[in-house]
């Protein structure tokens, strides 16, 4: 529940390619401290292309996203240390422990204060098991990276947290896990933004749900107001929806 | 955040399996380098003490100063065992005994025809070759394999400025590649000693040089690597670029520039011009045979006073004939020289444009084995030519070649003459100050290449997608 000024917040934000392709059109949405905001769409929906302005990886044609009050595009040095990013498919040096993993992404990140002690705590909450923590992560799995991508982002600090789609692939004892990771997050008071598949996680434990389809938010309900709604049969029938529009 | 940044590529390539297999393959290349050069060099070093013994010998047994076949030796160059050069296709002696063009003989490569094909394995050859395709290995996919792998776009969630990123990967990555190889050459160069090779003060400094060189032409393909791997989104396409470029700097640029020289500038064929001063000899050889057949002496009871006669007449019409040679072969040289010079100035100004071919004309010249080898060895024997001459013409007074008659009238046994007396010939090498313009030319444009491949590597780095 957004209880506070917004920490995350995309304001008439557009993408456009070249040939104009529009991989995001007029997004608008808020996350504010202490909420978790889900995004649901199909593929090439936008829902990446949303995080990838928020972390100033391309920049908007037009509109804005702002990290705790930072324009990204216009400050995108400031904006990042307002910001923890987890992909889909965290990939760390598979040279280096996860300790030493942990190590230089927090120093990146711009941390120099924790101790080896520190890190492997972190790695202990989330869930890695102690004899994982000085191994090479080149014989990590994916499940196991994905740990140590939510470890970094616990240790880095920050306000928002950006997940792009952090459960695919995992088996359902790894999500549920992560499920319990997310909330204690929101109870921390971070403001998370989480793209997924994942329709019954994201009813589980969103306070927002957006649904995304060809660049546009077409749905978007609190928890509150999913309480006795079938999100799947919405989301089905916002893509079905949109599917019929643009046939 | 740069030094976290820098450690980081420093670990990454020095944990990483294929930095060390790499590694271990150059560090045996790199002192088999050395091997085989301090091996090349002490065999040089036989063969050129032997065939001055050899030489010694066969003067002892002289009875006469006319017959004295003097040859003059090119020492090999305790720099060789780097960078051999042209040295191997030099002569390494030259036979004074000539009225005509000095011509040096016995070249390495013309002893060893096997060794002409497959050319030496020197620290040049691997600093051109070798230590860049090592290189290219170990950063086709310095940037865009991160971006691959995923690492690219969690660290840059973070607040890492893109500058900071790249400068830290340069200097990290030329460190990490640097180093080890600085300790195997100098590793390398404590064999020289060890194996009994001596170098005086200006030697060193033109081996400091030399690395500093060989560094600097390594440093610029790890930049190029650097540079095209953050240029180039796919790690296979950059690796395939960044073959290419070596292929054209190594090989093809080098090789082009001579031809391309050979086209544009117009230059008489050697053998041509030896013919036509041949020619020029035989002629005015013909236009004497009259006066040599029609020779009458003026005391005819004296063999002797007559064939002194003979002689001195001979050695008149010689010296008559070769002044006149010499002012065609002076024309005829010059024309040549002037022509050679304008082309090997076209072949390497366009050569330069490879970074490599601007490192082997540096370290060939530090080493003594630049392309000025060969003339400054001749120009060197036809100096002592002058000073032996005047010495034979004391003795005997008549000049040195062209053809002699002795009459031995006495069963008596003549002694042998004394060769200690003879000339001592020196070959001075020039010290490192009298190819200064040349070498800081080649230093310079090699620190031209690493800085644009730097600049190649920023802005490149600055404009490419992260994702």
């Amino acid at each position: 529940m957004q209880t506070t000024s917004p920490v995350l917040e995309a304001i008439n934000l557009t993408k456009t390619y070249d040939y104009h392709v529009t991989a995001l059109d007029n997004l608008n949405l808020s996350v504010g401290r202490g909420e978790i905001y889900s995004l649901l769409g199909g593929n090439g929906a936008g829902k990446t292309t949303t995080m990838n302005l928020f972390l100033n990886f391309i920049e908007p044609s037009s509109g804005k996203a702002i990290v705790n009050g930072v324009v990204t595009h216009e400050e995108p040095i400031k904006a990042k240390q307002y910001v923890a990013f987890v992909s889909e498919n965290v990939q760390l040096y598979g040279q280096f422990t996860a300790v030493q993993n942990l190590d230089f992404f927090t120093r990146i990140g711009g941390n120099t204060h924790y101790t080896q002690r520190d890190y492997e705590q972190v790695l202990l909450r989330v869930g890695l098991q102690k004899e994982a923590h000085h191994r090479k992560l080149s014989g990590f799995s994916k499940g196991m990276r994905q740990k140590c991508g939510i470890a970094i982002a616990i240790l880095k600090n920050t306000p928002a947290i950006l997940l792009d789609e952090p459960t695919s692939g995992l088996d359902p004892k790894a999500g549920n896990e992560f499920s319990r990771l997310l909330a204690e997050l929101r109870d921390e008071g971070k403001a998370i933004l989480m793209s997924t598949h994942d329709i019954f996680r994201a009813k589980e434990i969103s306070d927002t749900v957006g649904i995304m389809n060809q660049g546009k938010l077409v749905m978007q309900k609190s928890a509150e107001e999913l309480k006795g709604e079938n999100l799947e049969s919405l989301y089905l029938h916002f893509m079905a929806g949109y599917m019929e529009e643009t046939a | 955040m740069f030094s976290t940044l820098y450690q980081k590529e420093l670990k990454t390539l020095l944990y990483s399996t294929q930095f060390v297999i790499s590694f271990a393959i150059m560090s045996i290349l790199v002192l088999m380098a050395f091997a085989v050069g301090i091996q090349n060099y002490r065999n040089a070093r036989t063969q050129y003490e032997s065939g001055l013994a050899e030489h010694k010998t066969q003067m002892e047994q002289n009875r006469y100063w006319q017959m004295v076949d003097q040859k003059v030796f090119l020492p090999p160059d305790p720099l060789s065992v780097l960078v051999s050069g042209v040295s191997n296709d030099v002569g390494r002696k030259v036979s004074l005994r000539t009225s005509g063009d000095l011509v040096a003989e016995d070249s390495r490569y013309g002893d060893n025809t096997l060794l002409a094909i497959f050319r030496s394995f020197d620290l040049e050859f691997m600093f051109s070759v070798i230590l860049t395709l090592f290189a290219i290995v170990f950063t086709y996919n310095a940037v865009n394999g991160e971006r691959e792998q995923g690492t690219l776009s969690l660290l840059f969630s973070n607040s890492v400025p893109r500058t900071t990123y790249i400068l830290a990967k340069m200097t990290g990555v030329l460190t990490a590649l640097i180093l080890p190889l600085l300790v195997v050459i100098l590793v390398g160069l404590l064999l020289l000693p060890i194996f009994g090779i001596s170098l005086n003060g200006d030697d060193w400094e033109r081996l400091g040089l030399i690395i500093l060189a060989g560094l600097l032409h390594f440093s610029f393909f790890v930049l190029i690597g650097i540079a095209v791997s953050a240029v180039v989104r796919s790690s296979s396409a950059s690796f395939l670029t960044l073959l290419v470029f070596w292929i054209f700097s190594v090989f093809i640029v080098p090789r082009a520039a001579v031809l391309i020289a050979g086209r544009a500038v117009d230059v008489p064929n050697s053998d041509e011009i030896t013919a036509q001063k041949s020619r020029y000899r035989i002629q005015l050889f013909e236009e004497d045979r009259d006066k040599m057949s029609s020779f009458q002496p003026s005391q005819t009871k004296d063999m002797q006073a007559a064939m002194g006669e003979f002689q001195k007449m001979m050695s008149g019409l010689s010296e008559e004939r070769q002044k006149k040679v010499s002012v065609l072969s002076q024309k005829l040289d010059e024309n040549l020289m002037n022509r050679e010079r304008v082309r090997d100035k076209v072949a390497s100004m366009i050569a330069q444009l490879s970074p490599t071919a601007a490192f082997t004309f540096t370290v060939a010249d530090l080493a003594h084995a630049g392309l000025g080898l060969p003339k400054t060895f001749l120009s060197s024997a036809k100096e002592y030519k002058n000073l032996f001459d005047s010495f034979i013409s004391e003795k005997t007074g008549s000049k040195t070649g062209g053809m002699v008659m002795i009459f031995e009238t006495s069963d008596s046994e003549r002694p042998t003459i004394d060769i200690s007396e003879i000339p001592v010939y020196t070959f001075q090498r020039s010290n490192v100050g009298s190819v200064f313009s040349k070498v800081a030319f080649g230093l310079g444009i090699l620190t031209v290449f690493n800085a644009l491949a730097f600049v190649i590597a920023a802005v490149g780095f600055a404009k490419t997608d992260i994702r």
